[in-house]
């Protein structure tokens, strides 16, 4: 394992709204570790939204994505929910099939855009 | 958090990490008797993610990196993906220890040596090694209970049953469930792998913002549906690890709405049963609103009233009873243990034992100016003051047992590299002395035990061919004996050589050749200072720098050490401890001017006689007649040269230690007398049968003696005079 540090996205670098869509993109793992530095990004992304007042989703590049733990899943809903209240949608994409299954077992509401990259 | 506190924190963190290590050392070994024991695995995860967690909060990042891979490969096994073999145990051995030395680098603020990082990049490469076979080993093990294994919770998340299960699983977990290392998923990953969990669903507070969510304080909850055949019991179990940072509710899945979460999220131990029912979502706060009035005019009990109105069903309230209780009672229980530290209770101690003196002295200038009053009243004072002394004196003793658990890991991993195999014996655990003399007693207990297995029991072909199995057998035992705990630790194996010890004494010059010596003596010749009989200096002991070490350590604690040895059969060495090392309870002799301290513990009987004969110029022995038995006696007045006026009659105070009796003669009694011991100087530490010294009531030191020295001079005759008995004088 890299440091916890070094697990974080790149979200700052390429966060931003494009056209009618925020990006960012996260690291191999969302844990616990790495929610802090993310939550900062997100929130940017969101700012970007709410300011611009155009963009209907923010896209999270989920392709290095490994793992994610609870603290991980917790900043995903906050951040759905959000979103979704102000009537923009959060789509993960590029998950493998494995987090994507699992997603989707804890998503029963559908919060999430659970979508290939391709798709972005 | 102010710094000072974040230090103190700090501290609490590596002693918890310390027991955290200790109960992981233990946890493998159990394991290694009983791999499926499901219990231990839990508990090994546990201490592991402890770890990992706290550390976290430190940003101790070097701990936190490579505990999380020891906790991936502990999550493997707790899934079933893999078992523990040997290779395994060894493996995580190698990581108990490794995390030590994070954790000892991380206090002092030090950073790995290169010997140190290129073992934790070994390591790392076994950890991944294992983890990855054991990702593989489902593929090629078709066994259908697998099934689901390795990723369980999104195998059932996705199965498509969304009909209501069996069981519905509340949990919310504490705000801080994340910092102290746990992960909520993991625990219903490993729930998937025990029962069949139809549905999981994450619950968030409707009131929690984005902006507002610190994103490392956990807000989650799940609500999870349980179908199948599992019992309340497994469910419950599923959540063991998280016990204390989870507030779980555990029903059958009512035909109820499943519940949307209150704002303020799920049960508390403060909620009352219907705030609980209600936060369950069992109840509307309009239904209790109804139940409530009823309950103002109907005085029964809240339950009650729901059941009977068919607004609950007996077995909800039942279960809301039971969880309101759990969270009661886990309340309690985090606030029953105060963790303090040492130098506190050491502090704590000296101070309690300046006030028996100081206490001692009033009372004694009562008893000088003969005002009954105050005599009365510095009675009762000193009354307390000894319940004082006791309840603190109590605080600092610990059970022996924990200390003999270390040896479990030294014989497995001493006998892994000798080939011997050894079953170890644990006896008397309970037993408690101070943990002031606990923390001595550690090395030396080492290297009698290192002794033991390097030298003492043989090989498996060795073994089998003196018609032994070929398991040797060590056994540690504690008891408690006359104000003393005796540590014994007993092998099977060889024996001690006598004709190679005297061989190796007389080469290195500590006997002269042709010396005559008892058995005892010559056994007591490996206790001397550079005596080694080890063929080859191995890494074990054998330096020849080993058990006179011991001898001195044990003998700075006020203890003794002896040695018992049948060729062919085994070895004991059986060593001697006070209980503690601050205060006892005393009895006050005096011979001529002098006054002196017995433990209490140790005294038999006292006999008063002026029958009594001195014993011959020169010597301090005698034996006596006692109820048809032979008593050694020792006169103190000749022992110790001590001066003053005899009186007519004497008393002989009849002590036991080790086993054995002896009289001690001495002028007069003063009685029982709590007794503050105080270190002899350095100039005095030789002396023979003086053990310390006190100090009186009218200021005045009173040395204590040493009774099992006294015994053995006493048994053993008058060595002062060179004579191998004592001399008989008429009671």
């Amino acid at each position: 394992m890299t440091s916890p540090a070094g697990h974080a996205g790149q979200a700052a670098a390429m966060a931003g709204p494009t056209g009618r869509a925020a990006h960012c993109a996260l690291g191999e793992e969302l844990m616990i570790y790495q929610v802090a530095e993310l939550w900062a990004q997100l929130d940017a992304c969101v700012r970007d939204i709410e300011a611009t007042g155009d963009a209907c989703a923010l896209c999270v590049d989920c392709t290095a994505l490994r793992e994610f733990d609870a603290a991980g899943l917790q900043l995903l809903l906050v951040t759905a929910r959000h979103l979704d209240s102000m009537g923009a949608r959060l789509s993960l994409l590029g998950l493998n099939d494995k987090l994507r299954e699992q997603l989707r077992g804890l998503d029963p509401g559908g919060l999430f855009d659970l979508q290939a990259l391709e798709a972005a | 958090m102010s710094e000072i506190n974040l230090d103190a924190a700090l501290v609490i963190f590596f002693e918890e990490a310390r027991d955290m290590l200790a109960q992981i050392e233990q946890c493998v070994l159990e394991l290694e008797q009983k791999p499926n024991d499901v219990e231990e695995l839990n508990a090994l995860f546990r201490c592991a993610h402890t770890i990992k967690g706290s550390a976290g909060l430190f940003g101790l990042t070097a701990v936190v990196g490579f505990t999380h891979h020891v906790e991936t490969l502990l999550d493997e096994l707790r899934n079933g993906a893999m078992q523990l073999d040997l290779a395994l145990s060894s493996l995580l051995f190698g990581c108990r220890d490794h995390i030590a030395v994070l954790l000892e680098l991380a206090r002092t603020g030090g950073e790995l040596d290169p010997a140190d990082r290129e073992r934790e990049q070994s390591l790392l490469g076994q950890l991944r090694a294992a983890v990855s076979a054991g990702d593989r080993a489902p593929e090629g093990n078709p066994d259908p209970a697998d099934a689901g294994r390795g990723a369980p919770m999104q195998a059932e998340a996705v199965a498509g049953r969304d009909g209501p299960g069996d069981w519905q699983i509340l949990a919310q977990f504490r705000a801080d469930t994340f910092r102290d290392g746990f992960d909520p998923l993991s625990v219903i990953a490993y729930l998937s792998t025990v029962a069949r969990v139809d549905r999981v669903v994450p619950l968030l507070p409707a009131g929690l913002s984005f902006e507002a969510c610190d994103p490392e304080t956990c807000h989650l909850g799940f609500d999870i549906r349980v179908g199948g055949e599992a019992s309340q019991a497994t469910l419950e179990s599923a959540f063991e690890l998280v016990r204390e940072d989870c507030e779980l509710t555990i029903r059958r899945d009512e035909p109820v709405p499943p519940a949307v979460p209150a704002d303020d999220g799920l049960p508390t131990a403060d909620d009352r049963l219907g705030d609980l029912l209600v936060r369950q979502g069992n109840l509307t706060r309009d239904v209790l609103g109804d139940a409530l009035r009823a309950q103002t005019v109907s005085q029964a009990p809240l339950g009650e009233i729901l059941v009977s109105a068919n607004v609950a069903s007996r077995s909800v309230v039942e279960a809301a009873l039971s969880t309101q209780s759990k969270l009661r009672e886990a309340r309690v229980e985090e606030r029953s243990m105060v963790r303090i530290p040492a130098e506190k209770l050491d502090q704590l101690i000296n101070l309690v034992g300046e006030l028996v003196i100081a206490g001692a002295g009033v009372h004694s200038l009562a008893q000088t100016h003969k005002v009954p009053a105050l005599i009365k009243s510095t009675m009762k004072v000193n009354s307390l003051v000894e319940e004082v002394r006791n309840g603190a004196l109590s605080m600092r003793m610990v059970q022996i047992g924990e200390t003999f658990s270390r040896f479990r890991r030294v014989v497995r991993d001493v006998c892994g590299d000798l080939g011997k195999q050894v079953e170890l014996e644990l006896l008397g655990t309970e037993s408690e002395l101070d943990k002031s003399v606990v923390d001595k007693i550690v090395d030396p207990l080492m290297h009698i035990v290192r002794n033991a297995l390097d030298h003492g029991i043989e090989r498996p072909e060795e073994r089998i061919a003196a018609g032994k199995p070929p398991a040797g057998r060590l056994v540690m035992s504690a008891y408690h004996d006359s104000g003393q705990v005796v540590i014994q630790i007993t092998d099977d194996g060889r024996g001690l050589a006598r004709e190679r010890i005297m061989a190796k004494a007389i080469e290195r010059g500590i006997v002269a050749p042709g010396a005559a010596l008892a058995d005892k003596e010559i056994l007591a010749l490996i206790f001397a200072p550079g005596f080694s009989t080890a063929e080859s200096v191995t890494s074990l002991s054998g330096r020849g720098v080993g058990m006179d070490v011991v001898k001195r350590n044990i003998e700075s604690l006020r203890g003794s050490v002896e040695l018992q040895s049948e060729p062919g059969k085994g070895t004991t060495v059986e060593i001697r401890l006070p209980l503690t090392l601050a205060i006892i309870d005393g009895f006050l002799v005096r011979v001529g001017r002098s006054h002196l301290v017995l433990p209490l513990d140790v005294v038999a009987e006292c006999i008063n006689t002026n029958a009594l004969q001195a014993p011959p110029e020169g010597t301090c022995t005698a034996v006596m007649p006692l109820r048809g038995t032979v008593l050694p006696v020792i006169f103190l007045r000749h022992l110790f040269n001590l001066r003053g006026p005899q009186g007519a009659r004497q008393s002989i105070v009849v002590v036991r230690s080790g086993g054995r009796q002896a009289g001690i003669v001495v002028d007069a009694l003063a009685g029982e007398y709590q007794t503050v011991i105080k270190p002899l100087g350095r100039m005095f530490r030789q002396l023979k049968g003086i053990s310390g010294s006190t100090i009186l009531g009218s200021g005045e030191v009173a040395l204590i003696l040493d009774i099992a020295a006294l015994v053995a001079l006493a048994a053993d005759g008058d060595d002062r005079a060179g004579s191998d008995a004592g001399h008989p004088v008429a009671a």
